[in-house]
Protein backbone atom coordinates (compact mmCIF):
# COMPACT_ATOMS: atom_id res chain seq x y z
CA UNK A 1 0.00 0.00 0.00
CA UNK A 2 2.60 2.16 0.95
CA UNK A 3 5.22 2.61 -1.97
CA UNK A 4 7.34 5.11 -0.72
CA UNK A 5 7.68 4.61 2.70
CA UNK A 6 10.90 7.05 3.30
CA UNK A 7 8.93 9.83 2.27
CA UNK A 8 6.78 9.24 5.37
CA UNK A 9 6.50 10.41 9.01
CA UNK A 10 4.95 9.16 12.20
CA UNK A 11 3.07 12.68 11.86
CA UNK A 12 1.63 11.40 8.52
CA UNK A 13 -0.41 8.10 10.37
CA UNK A 14 -1.72 10.23 13.29
CA UNK A 15 -5.38 10.83 12.19
CA UNK A 16 -6.37 13.23 15.01
CA UNK A 17 -5.54 16.14 16.71
CA UNK A 18 -3.88 17.03 19.93
CA UNK A 19 -7.53 18.65 21.29
CA UNK A 20 -9.34 14.95 20.87
CA UNK A 21 -6.08 12.72 21.85
CA UNK A 22 -6.43 14.81 25.33
CA UNK A 23 -10.00 15.01 25.31
CA UNK A 24 -9.99 11.08 25.57
CA UNK A 25 -8.29 11.28 29.42
CA UNK A 26 -10.82 13.86 30.08
CA UNK A 27 -14.09 11.52 28.43
CA UNK A 28 -12.43 8.73 30.58
CA UNK A 29 -12.46 10.69 34.11
CA UNK A 30 -15.84 11.39 33.19
CA UNK A 31 -16.87 8.02 32.87
CA UNK A 32 -15.11 6.48 35.63
CA UNK A 33 -14.41 8.80 38.08
CA UNK A 34 -14.01 7.82 41.61
CA UNK A 35 -12.11 4.76 40.47
CA UNK A 36 -9.05 6.89 40.14
CA UNK A 37 -7.82 7.37 44.37
CA UNK A 38 -8.70 3.25 44.00
CA UNK A 39 -6.04 2.79 40.98
CA UNK A 40 -3.60 4.98 42.79
CA UNK A 41 -4.04 2.67 45.79
CA UNK A 42 -4.17 0.01 44.06
CA UNK A 43 -0.77 1.10 42.27
CA UNK A 44 0.64 2.07 45.59
CA UNK A 45 0.12 -1.10 47.33
CA UNK A 46 1.86 -2.60 44.29
CA UNK A 47 5.28 -1.31 44.64
CA UNK A 48 5.49 -1.88 48.66
CA UNK A 49 4.50 -5.42 47.85
CA UNK A 50 7.19 -5.29 45.52
CA UNK A 51 9.67 -4.28 47.92
CA UNK A 52 8.48 -7.03 50.20
CA UNK A 53 8.65 -9.53 47.11
CA UNK A 54 5.06 -10.81 47.10
CA UNK A 55 5.39 -11.56 42.99
CA UNK A 56 1.89 -13.24 43.47
CA UNK A 57 -0.01 -10.15 44.68
CA UNK A 58 2.06 -8.29 42.13
CA UNK A 59 1.54 -10.17 39.40
CA UNK A 60 -2.13 -9.58 39.80
CA UNK A 61 -2.47 -6.00 40.87
CA UNK A 62 -0.48 -4.97 37.43
CA UNK A 63 -2.45 -8.01 35.12
CA UNK A 64 -5.54 -6.19 36.57
CA UNK A 65 -4.80 -2.65 35.81
CA UNK A 66 -3.03 -3.23 32.59
CA UNK A 67 -6.45 -5.62 31.46
CA UNK A 68 -8.60 -2.21 32.81
CA UNK A 69 -6.44 0.32 30.55
CA UNK A 70 -7.09 -1.98 27.55
CA UNK A 71 -10.73 -2.30 27.85
CA UNK A 72 -11.48 0.99 28.90
CA UNK A 73 -9.02 2.76 27.27
CA UNK A 74 -8.06 1.16 24.47
CA UNK A 75 -11.09 -0.56 23.19
CA UNK A 76 -13.74 1.64 24.14
CA UNK A 77 -11.97 4.90 23.38
CA UNK A 78 -8.76 5.33 21.77
CA UNK A 79 -10.01 2.63 19.01
CA UNK A 80 -12.12 5.36 17.66
CA UNK A 81 -9.78 7.09 16.35
CA UNK A 82 -7.24 4.42 15.09
CA UNK A 83 -6.80 0.74 14.63
CA UNK A 84 -3.98 1.18 16.60
CA UNK A 85 -6.12 1.86 19.56
CA UNK A 86 -7.13 -2.10 19.63
CA UNK A 87 -3.48 -3.59 18.58
CA UNK A 88 -2.47 -1.93 21.58
CA UNK A 89 -5.66 -2.84 23.70
CA UNK A 90 -4.69 -7.15 22.50
CA UNK A 91 -1.18 -5.92 23.46
CA UNK A 92 -1.80 -4.57 26.68
CA UNK A 93 -4.46 -8.20 27.46
CA UNK A 94 -1.56 -10.05 26.23
CA UNK A 95 1.21 -8.12 28.61
CA UNK A 96 -1.38 -8.57 31.71
CA UNK A 97 -1.44 -12.65 30.94
CA UNK A 98 1.82 -12.74 30.71
CA UNK A 99 2.53 -11.48 33.51
CA UNK A 100 -0.04 -13.33 35.38
CA UNK A 101 2.44 -16.35 33.76
CA UNK A 102 5.19 -14.86 35.47
CA UNK A 103 3.69 -14.08 38.91
CA UNK A 104 2.60 -17.62 39.44
CA UNK A 105 5.07 -19.81 37.46
CA UNK A 106 8.06 -18.17 38.45
CA UNK A 107 9.58 -18.72 42.20
CA UNK A 108 9.31 -15.58 44.20
CA UNK A 109 11.43 -13.14 43.78
CA UNK A 110 12.02 -12.22 47.86
CA UNK A 111 12.40 -9.34 49.57
CA UNK A 112 14.69 -7.14 47.34
CA UNK A 113 17.42 -5.73 48.23
CA UNK A 114 18.34 -1.97 47.84
CA UNK A 115 20.53 -2.46 44.37
CA UNK A 116 20.99 0.53 42.20
CA UNK A 117 18.48 -1.21 39.48
CA UNK A 118 16.32 -1.99 42.07
CA UNK A 119 16.28 1.66 43.46
CA UNK A 120 15.98 3.11 39.70
CA UNK A 121 12.88 0.52 39.32
CA UNK A 122 11.55 1.59 42.35
CA UNK A 123 12.20 5.45 41.51
CA UNK A 124 10.12 5.14 37.68
CA UNK A 125 7.55 3.05 39.21
CA UNK A 126 7.28 5.55 41.82
CA UNK A 127 6.70 8.50 39.02
CA UNK A 128 4.31 6.40 36.96
CA UNK A 129 2.37 6.41 40.26
CA UNK A 130 2.39 9.88 41.98
CA UNK A 131 4.42 12.14 39.20
CA UNK A 132 2.54 11.38 35.67
CA UNK A 133 -1.04 12.75 36.84
CA UNK A 134 1.02 16.29 37.33
CA UNK A 135 2.49 16.41 33.98
CA UNK A 136 -1.39 17.45 32.73
CA UNK A 137 -1.01 20.50 34.51
CA UNK A 138 2.53 21.33 33.57
CA UNK A 139 1.15 20.95 29.98
CA UNK A 140 -1.65 23.46 30.98
CA UNK A 141 -4.20 20.39 30.36
CA UNK A 142 -7.02 20.23 32.74
CA UNK A 143 -6.87 17.93 35.71
CA UNK A 144 -9.82 16.28 35.15
CA UNK A 145 -6.99 14.96 31.63
CA UNK A 146 -4.63 13.89 34.05
CA UNK A 147 -3.32 10.78 33.54
CA UNK A 148 -3.45 7.95 36.15
CA UNK A 149 -1.70 4.97 37.04
CA UNK A 150 -4.58 2.22 35.82
CA UNK A 151 -6.40 3.99 34.03
CA UNK A 152 -4.18 5.76 31.30
CA UNK A 153 -1.95 3.69 29.09
CA UNK A 154 1.31 5.56 29.85
CA UNK A 155 1.82 5.78 33.56
CA UNK A 156 0.42 1.96 33.63
CA UNK A 157 3.31 1.32 31.70
CA UNK A 158 5.84 3.60 33.49
CA UNK A 159 5.08 1.65 36.88
CA UNK A 160 5.07 -1.62 35.58
CA UNK A 161 8.63 -1.02 33.57
CA UNK A 162 9.49 0.36 36.99
CA UNK A 163 8.38 -3.20 38.58
CA UNK A 164 9.70 -5.39 36.17
CA UNK A 165 13.38 -3.77 36.75
CA UNK A 166 12.98 -4.24 40.54
CA UNK A 167 12.42 -8.00 39.39
CA UNK A 168 15.50 -10.23 40.53
CA UNK A 169 15.19 -12.47 37.96
CA UNK A 170 16.68 -10.84 34.65
CA UNK A 171 15.55 -13.97 32.45
CA UNK A 172 11.78 -13.70 33.38
CA UNK A 173 12.54 -9.83 32.90
CA UNK A 174 12.73 -9.96 29.75
CA UNK A 175 10.02 -11.77 27.66
CA UNK A 176 7.91 -8.91 29.61
CA UNK A 177 9.91 -6.13 28.43
CA UNK A 178 8.55 -5.70 24.44
CA UNK A 179 5.29 -4.69 24.73
CA UNK A 180 5.45 -1.68 27.13
CA UNK A 181 8.93 -0.53 25.24
CA UNK A 182 6.94 -0.52 22.02
CA UNK A 183 3.97 1.76 23.50
CA UNK A 184 6.47 3.76 24.47
CA UNK A 185 7.47 4.29 21.25
CA UNK A 186 4.21 4.99 19.99
CA UNK A 187 3.35 7.04 22.79
CA UNK A 188 6.62 8.97 22.10
CA UNK A 189 5.60 9.67 18.26
CA UNK A 190 2.01 10.38 18.63
CA UNK A 191 2.79 12.50 21.26
CA UNK A 192 5.71 13.90 19.12
CA UNK A 193 3.44 14.29 16.12
CA UNK A 194 0.58 16.29 18.33
CA UNK A 195 3.68 18.66 19.17
CA UNK A 196 2.62 17.81 23.06
CA UNK A 197 4.57 18.94 26.05
CA UNK A 198 6.54 15.79 27.60
CA UNK A 199 6.20 13.65 24.58
CA UNK A 200 9.25 11.97 25.49
CA UNK A 201 8.82 11.00 28.90
CA UNK A 202 7.68 7.59 28.22
CA UNK A 203 10.47 6.64 26.20
CA UNK A 204 13.44 8.10 28.54
CA UNK A 205 11.40 6.20 30.89
CA UNK A 206 12.05 2.63 28.43
CA UNK A 207 15.71 3.97 28.33
CA UNK A 208 16.18 4.30 31.45
CA UNK A 209 14.92 0.62 31.84
CA UNK A 210 16.84 -0.24 29.27
CA UNK A 211 19.68 0.81 30.30
CA UNK A 212 19.45 -0.45 33.82
CA UNK A 213 18.34 -3.72 32.59
CA UNK A 214 21.98 -4.02 30.82
CA UNK A 215 23.29 -2.92 33.98
CA UNK A 216 22.23 -5.33 36.10
CA UNK A 217 22.23 -8.16 33.22
CA UNK A 218 26.15 -7.14 32.76
CA UNK A 219 26.62 -6.81 36.86
CA UNK A 220 24.75 -10.56 37.20
CA UNK A 221 27.52 -11.96 34.72
CA UNK A 222 30.31 -10.23 36.34
CA UNK A 223 28.93 -11.98 39.61
CA UNK A 224 28.58 -15.02 38.45
CA UNK A 225 31.90 -14.99 36.86
CA UNK A 226 33.84 -13.69 39.99
CA UNK A 227 31.96 -16.73 41.93
CA UNK A 228 32.87 -19.36 39.63
CA UNK A 229 36.91 -17.78 39.06
CA UNK A 230 36.72 -18.27 42.91
CA UNK A 231 35.91 -21.55 43.22
CA UNK A 232 38.03 -22.90 40.28
CA UNK A 233 40.98 -21.23 42.49
CA UNK A 234 42.75 -23.64 44.60
CA UNK B 1 3.34 25.47 -23.11
CA UNK B 2 1.42 25.00 -26.04
CA UNK B 3 -1.19 27.36 -27.81
CA UNK B 4 -4.08 25.40 -26.39
CA UNK B 5 -2.84 24.52 -23.14
CA UNK B 6 -2.26 28.74 -23.22
CA UNK B 7 -6.04 29.13 -24.23
CA UNK B 8 -7.29 26.73 -21.61
CA UNK B 9 -4.93 28.68 -18.36
CA UNK B 10 -6.50 32.03 -20.21
CA UNK B 11 -9.81 30.46 -20.12
CA UNK B 12 -10.08 29.43 -16.47
CA UNK B 13 -8.18 32.38 -15.44
CA UNK B 14 -11.47 34.58 -17.10
CA UNK B 15 -13.53 32.90 -14.48
CA UNK B 16 -11.85 35.42 -12.00
CA UNK B 17 -11.43 38.36 -14.28
CA UNK B 18 -12.32 41.81 -12.98
CA UNK B 19 -15.94 41.65 -15.02
CA UNK B 20 -16.70 38.93 -12.10
CA UNK B 21 -15.65 40.76 -9.71
CA UNK B 22 -18.72 42.61 -8.65
CA UNK B 23 -20.84 38.87 -8.21
CA UNK B 24 -17.76 37.80 -6.22
CA UNK B 25 -18.08 40.45 -3.96
CA UNK B 26 -21.67 39.05 -2.69
CA UNK B 27 -21.07 35.38 -3.62
CA UNK B 28 -17.41 34.58 -3.36
CA UNK B 29 -15.13 33.81 -6.40
CA UNK B 30 -16.21 30.55 -8.06
CA UNK B 31 -14.64 28.27 -10.91
CA UNK B 32 -15.77 25.82 -13.06
CA UNK B 33 -15.32 22.37 -13.27
CA UNK B 34 -13.74 21.71 -16.54
CA UNK B 35 -15.71 18.69 -17.68
CA UNK B 36 -18.93 19.75 -16.98
CA UNK B 37 -18.60 23.94 -16.59
CA UNK B 38 -20.54 23.46 -13.12
CA UNK B 39 -19.01 26.16 -10.49
CA UNK B 40 -17.81 25.30 -7.43
CA UNK B 41 -16.90 28.03 -4.53
CA UNK B 42 -12.67 27.94 -4.32
CA UNK B 43 -12.90 27.32 -1.00
CA UNK B 44 -13.77 23.73 0.43
CA UNK B 45 -12.93 21.92 3.71
CA UNK B 46 -11.37 19.08 4.43
CA UNK B 47 -11.77 16.57 7.62
CA UNK B 48 -8.38 14.86 7.74
CA UNK B 49 -7.46 14.75 11.86
CA UNK B 50 -10.15 17.82 12.60
CA UNK B 51 -12.93 15.75 11.84
CA UNK B 52 -11.89 12.25 13.84
CA UNK B 53 -13.19 13.12 17.06
CA UNK B 54 -14.63 9.42 17.80
CA UNK B 55 -18.11 9.18 19.92
CA UNK B 56 -17.23 12.08 21.92
CA UNK B 57 -20.10 14.33 21.85
CA UNK B 58 -18.44 17.39 22.99
CA UNK B 59 -16.28 17.47 19.93
CA UNK B 60 -18.99 16.02 17.71
CA UNK B 61 -21.01 19.17 18.30
CA UNK B 62 -18.13 21.74 18.24
CA UNK B 63 -17.62 20.24 14.49
CA UNK B 64 -21.14 20.65 13.50
CA UNK B 65 -21.13 24.47 14.27
CA UNK B 66 -18.12 24.75 12.08
CA UNK B 67 -20.23 22.71 9.40
CA UNK B 68 -22.71 24.93 9.80
CA UNK B 69 -20.20 27.94 9.39
CA UNK B 70 -18.48 26.60 6.32
CA UNK B 71 -22.43 26.30 4.59
CA UNK B 72 -23.44 29.56 6.04
CA UNK B 73 -20.92 30.92 4.33
CA UNK B 74 -21.30 29.49 0.84
CA UNK B 75 -19.01 26.41 1.47
CA UNK B 76 -19.86 23.60 -0.95
CA UNK B 77 -17.22 20.72 -1.01
CA UNK B 78 -16.49 18.71 2.03
CA UNK B 79 -13.45 15.92 1.49
CA UNK B 80 -13.30 12.88 3.58
CA UNK B 81 -11.71 9.59 3.06
CA UNK B 82 -11.96 5.97 4.81
CA UNK B 83 -8.50 6.74 6.29
CA UNK B 84 -9.54 9.52 8.31
CA UNK B 85 -10.76 7.69 11.02
CA UNK B 86 -14.35 8.18 12.45
CA UNK B 87 -14.23 11.44 10.04
CA UNK B 88 -17.41 10.07 8.08
CA UNK B 89 -19.11 8.86 10.74
CA UNK B 90 -19.15 12.21 12.70
CA UNK B 91 -19.78 13.78 9.10
CA UNK B 92 -23.26 12.12 8.76
CA UNK B 93 -23.74 13.32 12.47
CA UNK B 94 -23.00 17.01 11.83
CA UNK B 95 -25.07 16.62 8.42
CA UNK B 96 -28.15 15.09 10.61
CA UNK B 97 -27.88 17.91 12.97
CA UNK B 98 -27.23 21.10 10.13
CA UNK B 99 -29.47 19.36 7.46
CA UNK B 100 -27.91 18.55 4.15
CA UNK B 101 -28.25 21.42 1.67
CA UNK B 102 -28.41 21.39 -1.88
CA UNK B 103 -25.27 23.38 -2.13
CA UNK B 104 -23.31 20.00 -0.88
CA UNK B 105 -20.66 18.81 -3.05
CA UNK B 106 -19.54 15.46 -1.21
CA UNK B 107 -16.24 14.47 -2.65
CA UNK B 108 -15.32 10.68 -0.70
CA UNK B 109 -12.18 8.37 -1.38
CA UNK B 110 -11.87 4.86 -1.95
CA UNK B 111 -9.17 3.63 0.22
CA UNK B 112 -8.90 -0.13 -0.07
CA UNK B 113 -5.89 -2.75 -0.91
CA UNK B 114 -9.04 -4.95 -2.40
CA UNK B 115 -9.62 -3.70 -6.35
CA UNK B 116 -13.15 -4.82 -6.13
CA UNK B 117 -14.25 -3.64 -2.94
CA UNK B 118 -14.85 0.06 -4.63
CA UNK B 119 -18.65 -0.35 -4.77
CA UNK B 120 -18.78 -1.33 -1.17
CA UNK B 121 -16.71 1.12 0.40
CA UNK B 122 -18.60 3.98 -1.62
CA UNK B 123 -21.81 2.65 -0.32
CA UNK B 124 -20.28 2.02 3.65
CA UNK B 125 -19.19 5.65 3.14
CA UNK B 126 -22.80 6.99 2.07
CA UNK B 127 -24.12 5.33 5.09
CA UNK B 128 -21.97 6.77 7.40
CA UNK B 129 -22.23 10.43 6.28
CA UNK B 130 -26.38 10.00 5.32
CA UNK B 131 -26.30 11.01 1.73
CA UNK B 132 -27.94 8.49 -0.88
CA UNK B 133 -24.75 9.21 -3.07
CA UNK B 134 -21.26 11.48 -3.86
CA UNK B 135 -20.91 13.67 -6.31
CA UNK B 136 -17.48 13.18 -6.64
CA UNK B 137 -15.49 9.83 -6.01
CA UNK B 138 -11.79 9.72 -5.53
CA UNK B 139 -9.37 7.20 -5.54
CA UNK B 140 -6.79 7.45 -2.41
CA UNK B 141 -3.33 7.99 -3.04
CA UNK B 142 -3.71 5.78 -6.60
CA UNK B 143 -4.28 2.87 -3.85
CA UNK B 144 -5.08 -0.47 -6.38
CA UNK B 145 -6.06 2.76 -8.95
CA UNK B 146 -6.64 0.62 -11.99
CA UNK B 147 -9.60 -1.60 -10.81
CA UNK B 148 -11.00 1.01 -8.70
CA UNK B 149 -11.10 3.39 -11.81
CA UNK B 150 -12.55 1.11 -13.87
CA UNK B 151 -15.37 -0.06 -11.69
CA UNK B 152 -15.98 4.23 -10.66
CA UNK B 153 -16.05 4.86 -14.78
CA UNK B 154 -18.74 2.22 -15.00
CA UNK B 155 -20.37 4.04 -11.92
CA UNK B 156 -20.16 7.63 -13.57
CA UNK B 157 -22.14 5.83 -16.48
CA UNK B 158 -24.62 4.79 -14.25
CA UNK B 159 -25.44 7.95 -12.70
CA UNK B 160 -23.81 6.66 -9.47
CA UNK B 161 -21.31 8.68 -8.63
CA UNK B 162 -21.51 12.36 -10.97
CA UNK B 163 -17.47 12.68 -11.44
CA UNK B 164 -14.01 10.90 -10.66
CA UNK B 165 -10.58 11.75 -9.65
CA UNK B 166 -7.63 9.97 -7.82
CA UNK B 167 -5.61 11.98 -4.98
CA UNK B 168 -2.11 12.38 -3.67
CA UNK B 169 -0.63 14.60 -0.96
CA UNK B 170 2.89 15.62 0.45
CA UNK B 171 4.79 15.24 -3.23
CA UNK B 172 4.01 11.86 -3.63
CA UNK B 173 3.68 9.61 -6.70
CA UNK B 174 4.09 12.69 -8.93
CA UNK B 175 5.36 10.95 -11.98
CA UNK B 176 2.76 8.27 -11.90
CA UNK B 177 0.17 10.72 -11.14
CA UNK B 178 1.32 12.29 -14.53
CA UNK B 179 0.90 9.50 -16.96
CA UNK B 180 -2.24 8.64 -14.76
CA UNK B 181 -3.65 12.25 -15.67
CA UNK B 182 -2.24 12.24 -19.47
CA UNK B 183 -3.80 8.55 -20.75
CA UNK B 184 -6.48 8.29 -18.48
CA UNK B 185 -10.06 10.60 -18.61
CA UNK B 186 -10.49 12.25 -15.19
CA UNK B 187 -12.99 14.83 -13.21
CA UNK B 188 -10.77 16.03 -10.54
CA UNK B 189 -6.90 15.18 -9.66
CA UNK B 190 -6.50 15.88 -5.57
CA UNK B 191 -2.73 16.92 -4.78
CA UNK B 192 -0.61 18.86 -2.20
CA UNK B 193 -0.30 22.76 -3.23
CA UNK B 194 0.58 25.71 -1.01
CA UNK B 195 3.15 28.49 -1.15
CA UNK B 196 5.97 26.55 0.00
CA UNK B 197 5.55 23.67 -2.17
CA UNK B 198 4.64 24.15 -6.08
CA UNK B 199 6.76 21.40 -7.14
CA UNK B 200 2.84 21.11 -9.01
CA UNK B 201 3.42 23.80 -10.66
CA UNK B 202 6.09 22.34 -13.30
CA UNK B 203 4.03 19.67 -14.61
CA UNK B 204 0.90 18.70 -12.81
CA UNK B 205 -0.74 21.79 -13.17
CA UNK B 206 -0.01 22.63 -16.48
CA UNK B 207 -1.17 18.83 -17.40
CA UNK B 208 -4.27 19.08 -15.95
CA UNK B 209 -4.85 22.97 -17.85
CA UNK B 210 -4.28 21.25 -20.78
CA UNK B 211 -6.54 17.97 -19.98
CA UNK B 212 -9.15 19.54 -18.65
CA UNK B 213 -8.98 18.55 -15.37
CA UNK B 214 -9.99 20.38 -11.80
CA UNK B 215 -7.69 20.83 -9.55
CA UNK B 216 -8.42 20.34 -5.62
CA UNK B 217 -5.59 21.69 -3.77
CA UNK B 218 -5.23 19.74 -0.37
CA UNK B 219 -2.38 20.68 2.50
CA UNK B 220 -3.01 24.77 1.70
CA UNK B 221 -1.32 25.50 4.88
CA UNK B 222 0.79 22.33 5.20
CA UNK B 223 -0.09 21.04 7.99
CA UNK B 224 -0.31 23.84 10.15
CA UNK B 225 3.44 24.92 9.35
CA UNK B 226 3.03 27.93 7.83
CA UNK B 227 0.70 29.74 10.85
CA UNK B 228 4.02 28.02 13.02
CA UNK B 229 6.63 29.84 10.47
CA UNK B 230 5.06 33.15 9.95
CA UNK B 231 4.01 33.50 14.25
CA UNK B 232 7.66 32.08 14.90
CA UNK B 233 9.08 35.24 13.02
CA UNK B 234 6.72 37.42 14.12
CA UNK B 235 5.55 38.17 11.00
CA UNK B 236 2.90 41.16 9.98
CA UNK B 237 0.70 40.89 6.75
CA UNK B 238 2.73 43.17 4.12
CA UNK B 239 1.16 46.18 3.27
CA UNK B 240 0.16 45.23 -0.12
CA UNK B 241 -2.22 41.94 1.50
CA UNK B 242 -5.22 44.74 1.97
CA UNK B 243 -4.87 45.22 -1.49
CA UNK B 244 -6.04 41.46 -2.62
CA UNK B 245 -8.36 41.85 0.61
CA UNK B 246 -6.16 39.96 2.68
CA UNK B 247 -6.91 40.37 6.97
CA UNK B 248 -5.18 37.27 7.57
CA UNK B 249 -2.66 34.91 6.93
CA UNK B 250 -5.38 32.35 6.40
CA UNK B 251 -6.52 34.37 3.73
CA UNK B 252 -3.23 35.31 2.36
CA UNK B 253 -2.38 31.44 1.93
CA UNK B 254 -5.65 30.16 0.35
CA UNK B 255 -5.82 33.38 -2.01
CA UNK B 256 -2.16 31.95 -3.64
CA UNK B 257 -3.59 28.80 -3.99
CA UNK B 258 -6.60 29.63 -5.53
CA UNK B 259 -5.47 32.46 -7.66
CA UNK B 260 -3.44 30.05 -9.99
CA UNK B 261 -5.69 29.77 -13.14
CA UNK B 262 -5.26 25.55 -12.95
CA UNK B 263 -6.39 25.40 -9.49
CA UNK B 264 -10.14 24.84 -8.67
CA UNK B 265 -10.29 25.04 -5.24
CA UNK B 266 -8.25 24.17 -1.68
CA UNK B 267 -9.74 22.10 1.21
CA UNK B 268 -8.64 23.60 4.36
CA UNK B 269 -9.33 21.78 7.86
CA UNK B 270 -10.06 23.32 10.79
CA UNK B 271 -12.00 22.40 13.98
CA UNK B 272 -12.70 26.07 14.90
CA UNK B 273 -15.51 27.71 13.57
CA UNK B 274 -13.29 30.94 13.95
CA UNK B 275 -10.68 29.45 11.88
CA UNK B 276 -13.46 28.28 9.38
CA UNK B 277 -14.37 32.32 8.58
CA UNK B 278 -11.07 33.36 8.56
CA UNK B 279 -10.99 30.24 5.62
CA UNK B 280 -14.07 31.10 4.05
CA UNK B 281 -13.25 35.22 3.66
CA UNK B 282 -10.46 33.85 1.35
CA UNK B 283 -13.53 33.74 -1.15
CA UNK B 284 -13.85 37.67 -1.43
CA UNK B 285 -12.66 40.69 -2.25
CA UNK B 286 -9.92 40.79 -5.23
CA UNK B 287 -7.59 37.53 -6.14
CA UNK B 288 -3.26 38.16 -6.23
CA UNK B 289 -2.18 38.74 -9.90
CA UNK B 290 0.45 36.44 -12.07
CA UNK B 291 3.17 39.51 -9.95
CA UNK B 292 1.26 39.56 -6.86
CA UNK B 293 1.85 36.32 -6.53
CA UNK B 294 5.72 36.58 -6.77
CA UNK B 295 5.68 39.15 -4.27
CA UNK B 296 3.52 36.41 -2.20
CA UNK B 297 6.34 33.82 -2.64
CA UNK B 298 8.96 36.22 -1.95
CA UNK B 299 7.48 37.34 1.17
CA UNK B 300 7.37 33.73 2.76
CA UNK B 301 11.13 32.86 1.32
CA UNK B 302 12.43 35.98 3.04
CA UNK B 303 11.10 34.76 6.34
Amino acid sequence: MIEDLGSYSVGNFISFGDEVYFRLFERHFEKWWPLHPLMLALGAAILVLSWLGKTRAVAIGLAAALAFCAVTFHFRLYAELTPVGKFFGWAFLLQSALILLWGFTSKPIGKLRPAVPTIMGAGLAFSGLAIYPFLALGAERKMSGAEYFGMSPDPTICLTLGILLMCARPLWFLPLLPIPLLWAAATGGTLDALVASFAMALPVVASVTVAAAIWKAVSLCMAASAKSGIQSNP
Amino acid sequence: MNRRHSLKLIGTALALSPSAALAQETKGAMKKIPSSGEELPVIGMGTWRTFNVGGDTVLRDARTEVLKTFFANGGAMVDCSPMYGSAREVLGYALRKTGIPKTLFSAEKIFSEDGSATRKQTAESAGLWGVKTFDLMQIHNLVKWQEHLATLRKMKEEGVIRYLGITTSHGRRHEDLEKIMKSEPLDFVQLTYNITHREVEERLLPVAAEKGIAIIANRPFDGADLFSLVKSKNAKLPGYAAEIGCKTWAEFFLKFIVSHPAVTCAIPATGKVAHMEENMAARLGPMPDEETRKRMIETIAKL
